[in-house]
């Protein structure tokens, strides 16, 4: 399933990101608020609904940490997104306590900041990230149970792979990056030089999709993984 | 020996404080000596005192039963009443009382003539030419009705005189032997310390100067100096292998950042050739962004190892298990060695418990697994083990080949220290850097073990206190 035109407030001061940010996403049909400082930003969301924000870190006269702060205590739920050029670990871990909901890097891809998005646009409702079955075409997972059947016929992945495959049938028809694997699956805080994503990701395909007629986990080159019913 | 050097010499305080101290020793020494001798003195003159204290009380009771004719007649030798000079020689040897009774107008009626002390109790001398003036101690008190008075004395015992006489003349002798005695000690002393320091100090301007081999030469004695120049040399061989560490840095970072911007400019020349071109493009935006990549590893590696080296992240420890990390690290790697048809196995005893941040630890098993991955040949049998001994976590990390040479178990830890010095092979040389980094941090460390024939990696970390 796809999650329609959303709503996007970004709190970004340098021009260049706001360019490179918002065309992309006008490109992909969705709708962009844009406020180039902390308290701009603030007043925006409180005055408007949106799906996602995205708040830049670093913004002037305000840390981007103490606006999210604001904005949760004052009540808003929207799911945030931080940008930042700080790469300490703490930045990150200080960044989800703030209640930042994601927290990505500069410099980023797009792709990678548009599937972050898409995957917070749609953790709204909650119950259906709690399903206990998960299906996309003929492929069900089985929480309870962690039993995974393509076709009525049993897979039997190791728990990693397991894990994987939920995570990509919890987005299905969108896409998961590898740092997004590498965060919810591994827990790895870095970017290890090795093809360790990739390496599993076939090794899950080999189960997944090998044996069947239809494929359902692409890849999109340079980006991630998609798991959807073309 | 020039005029500086004699002047740093007497200036020095061991100089002065050698001289100070021989001063004050041979001051106190005196002291002393004279000290104990007052002592003697007082108590041997008290005995004499009491002694004519009592022959005084026999004269005045002699007085008092016979008058003053019956004491004259007492005190007379062969029926004369004035005592003969010559006498007292016998009195000094035989330590006999010297008396005189004599009436107000100091005329002796008996006695000794000689002996003319002022009133009360004195020590006072005798006036004979052939005892030199012997001090005595005498007493003089008038008989109850006034017609005479009578003097009772005594010979101060010789030792007490020739004592005096004897500590007199060595005190002074000390004193004047020891002045230039400790001069010369002061000087001996102050050279050899002056000389060992002025050896350190002109190493010291050496270098300041930039001559940064310079070390100071060692006596070889094993001394204080010596082992402050042993900790000053070690010092600057720490400081020197830092500096050089450092340029290695500078360039390799350089290096390391040089070649994929020029690889980035050269397919940004050819994305301008081929600009209509759309596969060409999409595949030098692809390489393109691959170059931008490695860029960034390597960035955030070097920000990671400042981070690390910095000692900023103890506040993220706290107690976790280091048998299922190693172990579901293993795991998560297996296949990627598989892949190069290469084996990983796993070793890791249950339950071993470490105070650590978990996202650096992975970091560093994950370093150490890559670097693993990447070097042993292919075919090799690697292997992750976990073990403890003595209070620490033993983590091993090994292949059976084609290993490292015996020379490289400490460069092979330092920045960008690429073994193959051609760079050709993928890496930034900071991923053993992170590990030793990452250990040192948990109060742990990382070593190369000079193993044949394939490379094994031992990091050690405290385990949990219980």
């Amino acid at each position: 399933m796809r999650v329609g035109r959303v709503h996007i407030l970004l709190v970004e001061d340098n021009q260049e990101t706001v360019a490179f940010i918002s065309r992309g996403l006008e490109e992909a049909g969705d709708a962009v608020t844009i406020a180039t400082a902390a308290q701009e930003g603030l007043l925006a969301a409180a005055a408007h609904t949106f799906d996602v924000i995205i708040f830049d870190r670093l913004l002037p006269g305000m840390d981007g940490l103490d606006a999210v702060r604001v904005l949760r205590q004052s009540g808003i739920i929207t799911p945030i997104l931080m940008l930042t050029a700080l790469d300490g670990i703490d930045d990150r871990v200080n960044g989800l306590e703030a209640g930042a909901d994601d927290y990505l890097t500069k410099p980023f891809a797009f792709a990678e900041l548009y599937a972050r998005l898409r995957a917070l646009a749609r953790r709204q409702p909650l119950a259906e990230a709690e399903a206990t079955r998960l299906v996309v075409g003929d492929l069900v997972l089985e929480r309870t149970t962690q039993a995974v059947t393509r076709a009525g016929q049993r897979l039997d992945l190791l728990p990693r792979e397991y894990r994987i495959l939920e995570y990509l049938m919890q987005n299905e028809g969108q896409l998961v990056t590898r740092t997004m694997l590498l965060d919810h699956v591994w827990g790895y805080r870095f970017d290890p030089k090795t093809s360790l994503v990739q390496t599993h990701l076939s090794r899950l395909r080999a189960k997944v999709d090998r044996p069947f007629e239809t494929e359902l986990i692409r890849t999109v080159r340079g980006a991630g993984y998609v798991i959807s019913v073309s | 020996m020039s005029f500086q050097y004699r002047k740093a010499l007497i200036g020095s305080t061991v100089f002065r404080r050698t001289v100070l101290s021989g001063v004050i020793g041979v001051i106190g020494l005196i002291g002393l000596v004279w000290a104990g001798f007052a002592m003697h003195r007082a108590q041997t003159l008290g005995e004499v005192r009491a002694s004519l204290d009592m022959e005084m009380e026999g004269l005045e009771s002699l007085y008092a039963e016979q008058g003053l004719e019956g004491l004259v007649v007492s005190l007379s030798y062969d029926g004369q009443a004035a005592w003969d000079p010559e006498w007292l020689y016998a009195i000094l040897e035989e330590d006999e009382f010297i008396i005189r009774v004599m009436t107000g107008d100091d005329e002796t009626l008996a006695g000794f003539e000689g002996i003319d002390p002022p009133g009360g109790k004195s020590v006072t001398f005798v006036e004979h030419e052939e005892l030199s003036g012997h001090p005595v101690l005498a007493f003089r008190m008038p008989l109850e009705g006034g017609e005479a008075e009578v003097i009772a004395a005594r010979f101060v015992p010789d030792r007490l005189v020739i004592l005096r006489e004897w500590l007199v003349r060595s005190s002074w002798l000390v004193a004047l032997a020891v002045i230039p005695i400790s001069l010369l000690t002061g000087f001996f002393t102050s050279r050899s310390v002056v000389r060992r320091l002025n050896t350190i100090l002109v190493t010291a301007e050496t270098i300041g100067e930039g001559r940064m081999d310079e070390r100071i030469p060692l006596e070889g004695n094993g001394d204080e100096f010596d082992r402050l120049s042993m900790a000053v040399n070690d010092m600057l061989d720490r400081i020197g292998a830092l500096t050089r560490n450092l340029e290695g840095v500078s360039v390799g970072v350089a290096h390391d950042l040089k070649t994929p911007v020029s690889n980035l400019s050269g397919r940004l020349q050819l994305l301008e050739r081929d600009a209509g071109d759309s596969e060409a493009v999409s595949g030098h935006v692809a390489a393109a962004q691959k170059h931008i990549g490695t860029l960034l590893r390597t960035l955030d590696a070097l920000l990671r190892l400042g981070e690390v080296e910095a000692r900023q992240r103890r506040g993220a420890f706290a107690a976790m298990d280091l048998s299922e990390l190693v172990e579901d690290m293993a795991h998560s790697f297996q296949p990627l060695f598989e892949d190069t048809d290469k084996r990983l196995d796993v070793r890791a005893a249950p339950g071993v418990a470490v105070n650590g941040d978990r996202d650096l630890l992975t970091q560093m098993i994950s370093n150490l697994l890559e670097n693993t991955l990447e070097h042993a040949r292919d075919g090799a049998n690697a292997w992750i083990g976990l073990r403890t001994e003595s209070g620490r976590a033993l983590l091993e990390v090994g292949d059976d080949g084609p290993g490292l040479p015996a020379n490289a178990a400490d460069s092979v830890f330092e920045r960008f220290v690429r073994l193959d010095s051609s760079r050709s092979t993928p890496g930034n040389g900071l991923g053993l850097s992170l590990v030793r980094a990452i250990a040192e941090l948990h109060h742990g460390d990382a070593r190369l073990l000079a193993t044949e024939p394939g490379a094994v990696f031992e990091v050690s970390l405290p385990l949990k206190p219980d």
